[in-house]
């Protein structure tokens, strides 16, 4: 027998001898009922760290030049997906750098990136939420190493608790790498002292996009 | 990095002396633990929203221990189907042998591990240190405490017995270039700078698993600092150790499970990155590792599994609560357990993984206040179960699984006990020792220093209350 089967066999054993008699929760009521709401997904936003702007989807591409003006961003890292084309179509002259070798590009990443730019596919109003995942088109590390993270996300996509955005996956339908956000990178190991930007983005933008009218 | 006992009895009594004379390591755990304890409250406002959420917890993870070998199966099977190479270990070494095999087949040198309790409890780095690789801990307390060369005193807040000044003093003297400060800010920063140097050149990264969900093959991790997912991401190869225990039925047990670890171990809603890996780099992917490796490591939980009571230790989820809420704890601090796992659930996972002969005086170090079992999140009955191996520790015969038994069994207090047994049993005897002791109460023997150093000496009344009360029957309403 291998490790496996001596584990597995144990196991087997343990629970032929001592059968299980599962934990009651009969008596628990269901959970309450959370509502989409999007002002606590800006508030829970805001109380960890983050800066969010609303404003109707076509308007976010100028608010951002702006931003970046103003900001000094010069160093752009886009990935391929609807938010970096939308922003090199605005920008064309300005040079945003696309995810093409990753052997070759790390370094850069990690010591130039200003600023990073992608498309969340949806969100969590409960908890102030990004559902990010990772594809062909955006890599993971675009909304981990560059110390400004700008997500866009249309409320369209929104939904109230993590147990329904959990619903839209499942077996055969999970991507390499989901990631949920929910504020800028923080740690609070050096006496209780909250410090953001430990490892990842020390600031996170969301830009919470309206429905066009 | 020195390691932790597998003998954490031997000298326990002069940590703990150590430890309550030291007055700054005190002032920190008196701090940290009122500022967890009162932030996970201010999370649970609802006391019977809260309960209903510890039964559900208790129940998601009893249902997924009663299926347990068949999920790690499943587990395996759909890792598998989305490339994670599953490996399982019977022991530590077993699983210390297997990745550092894993590194060297992939030529590895430079490894960084994000937080991991898996890891600690098989002495990784020692193992790593030994083969002549460098593994650098990147959660920033387990940074600080590796630096230092200390071990972690907390399973959430590995340096919680640091002072800013100190970690101070250490950056400023062991980082190059590093002005002193105590700026907590700047401080974070020096470490963010040495660390993402770390990430960019890592060839492995090593993580722990907070929860594994069987019916897709995903790992997940919790954290807020992002050291978890640079580790799981940057480096070629990632390779993530888990108990058995870890493996959970469905993705939608995982909110409840959540909601209950995050606001349970440091009072958070959600916690900055909840990562779920399924898979390395697809094809057409940029960037993520190339291979992805589980390791599936029992080291005597498949032993706990055996035996009814004690399989409720396997419901943990590791977030600290029962440290949090423990008066003993508080007061201790971590190192004076000298394991892995201190507190509560460390009293009792320590004598079920080194045997009472080692680790029994551990469940010593208990009021029986029951504060850790009012605040598991999982409701697992810890002041039970160190009932149950205190008395494990000094019976023979027990037909547990644990190992040891008897061995904390010390002649002269059991013969006082089965003398005060007999007494009690005994209706004369017991009014003869009575009688005695209140009519010659002056001449007892003086009560031992260790008794009165701190303590008013007892004298017993001058009648027993069995007396006084048949006084007061003879004459009501009269004074005794």
């Amino acid at each position: 027998m291998n490790s496996k089967e001596r584990i597995l066999a144990r196991l087997r054993h343990g629970r032929a001898s001592s059968p299980a008699t599962p934990y009651d929760a009969g008596g628990s009521p269901a959970e309450t009922p959370v509502q989409l709401d999007i002002d606590s997904m800006i508030q829970a936003l805001e109380a960890a760290h983050a800066t969010v702007f609303r404003l109707p989807a076509k308007d976010w591409p100028n608010h951002l030049a702006g931003l970046a003006k103003e900001r000094e961003w010069t160093r752009w890292w886009i990935g391929r997906d609807e938010a970096g084309k939308t922003w090199q179509n605005r920008e064309p002259n300005s040079p945003a750098t696309l995810f093409t070798d990753w052997d070759t590009q790390k370094h850069d990443l990690f010591d130039n990136a200003q600023v990073a730019l992608s498309q969340a596919q949806g969100g969590i109003t409960e908890t102030g939420t990004l559902i990010v995942e990772s594809h062909s088109n955006v890599p993971r590390t675009l909304s981990l190493v560059p110390p400004v993270h700008i997500v866009i996300v249309h409320e369209s996509t929104l939904v109230a608790t993590l147990q329904q955005a959990l619903d839209q996956y499942g077996p055969g339908k999970m991507p390499t790498n989901l990631i949920f956000i929910s504020g800028p990178s923080k740690t609070a190991d050096i006496q209780q002292t909250l410090a953001y930007g430990a490892h990842g983005p020390k600031e996170l933008v969301v830009y919470l996009c309206t429905a066009e009218d | 990095m020195s390691g932790f006992s597998t003998h954490p009895d031997h000298d326990f009594d002069v940590r703990i002396h150590d430890a309550l004379g030291n007055a700054e390591l005190r002032e920190s755990f008196h701090g940290a633990m009122h500022f967890l304890r009162d932030k996970r409250r201010t999370q649970f406002p609802d006391p019977n929203a809260l309960e209903a959420l510890r039964d559900r917890g208790a129940a998601i993870r009893d249902r997924a221990l009663a299926r347990l070998p068949d999920l790690l199966e499943q587990l395996e099977r759909n890792c598998t189907r989305n490339g994670i190479q599953v490996h399982w270990a019977e022991t530590a070494e077993e699983a210390n042998t297997l990745i550092t095999g894993l590194v060297n087949a992939a030529q590895g040198k430079r490894i960084v591990k994000g937080k991991s309790m898996a890891t600690e409890e098989i002495g990784l780095n020692s193992a790593f240190e030994a083969a002549g690789f460098t593994c650098l801990e990147s959660d920033m307390g387990e940074y600080i405490v590796q630096q230092a060369n200390e071990t972690p005193s907390h399973i959430i807040m590995p340096a919680i017995h640091r002072n800013k000044a100190s970690i101070a003093r250490q950056f400023h003297t062991q980082i190059p270039e590093t002005p002193y400060t105590e700026d907590v800010d700047e401080l974070i920063g020096t470490g963010r700078r040495v660390l993402r140097r770390a990430f960019a050149e890592a060839d492995v990264g090593i993580s722990g698993v907070n929860f594994a969900v069987a019916e897709t093959g995903t790992l997940c991790l919790v954290e807020n600092e992002g050291n978890g997912r640079m580790s799981t991401t940057v480096p070629d190869m990632h390779i993530a150790v888990m108990g058995i225990e870890k493996v959970i039925e469905r993705l939608a047990d995982l909110p409840d499970l959540l909601r209950l670890l995050t606001r349970s171990a440091t009072g958070q809603a959600v916690t900055t990155y909840l990562n779920l890996i399924s898979s390395p780099r697809k094809q057409d992917e940029c960037d993520g590792p190339r291979q992805v490796h589980l390791v599936l490591l029992d080291n005597g939980r498949s032993r706990i599994y055996a035996d009814r009571q004690l399989r409720e230790t396997l419901r943990c989820i590791r977030c600290g609560a029962c440290m949090n809420h423990c008066p003993v704890y508080e007061r201790l601090g971590g190192h004076a357990y000298g394991t892995v796992y201190p507190g509560p659930i460390g009293q009792v996972v320590m004598p079920q993984l080194h045997g009472l002969d080692r680790a029994g005086k551990l469940t010593q170090a208990c009021s029986l206040n029951g504060a850790c079992g009012e605040a598991c999140p999982v409701r697992i009955p810890l002041p039970d179960l160190i009932r149950r191996l205190r008395h494990e520790g000094v019976t023979q015969d027990t037909g547990s699984p644990v190992k040891g038994h008897g061995r904390q069994r010390k002649p002269a207090e059991a013969l006082t006990w089965k003398i005060w047994s007999l007494i009690h049993r005994t209706p004369w005897l017991y009014s003869l020792t009575t009688h005695l002791a209140t009519r010659a109460r002056k001449l007892l023997p003086p009560w031992p220093r260790a008794w009165t150093n701190h303590r008013a000496p007892l004298e017993p009344a001058e009648r027993s209350f069995r007396e006084m009360m048949e006084q007061r029957g003879r004459d009501p309403g009269g004074k005794q």
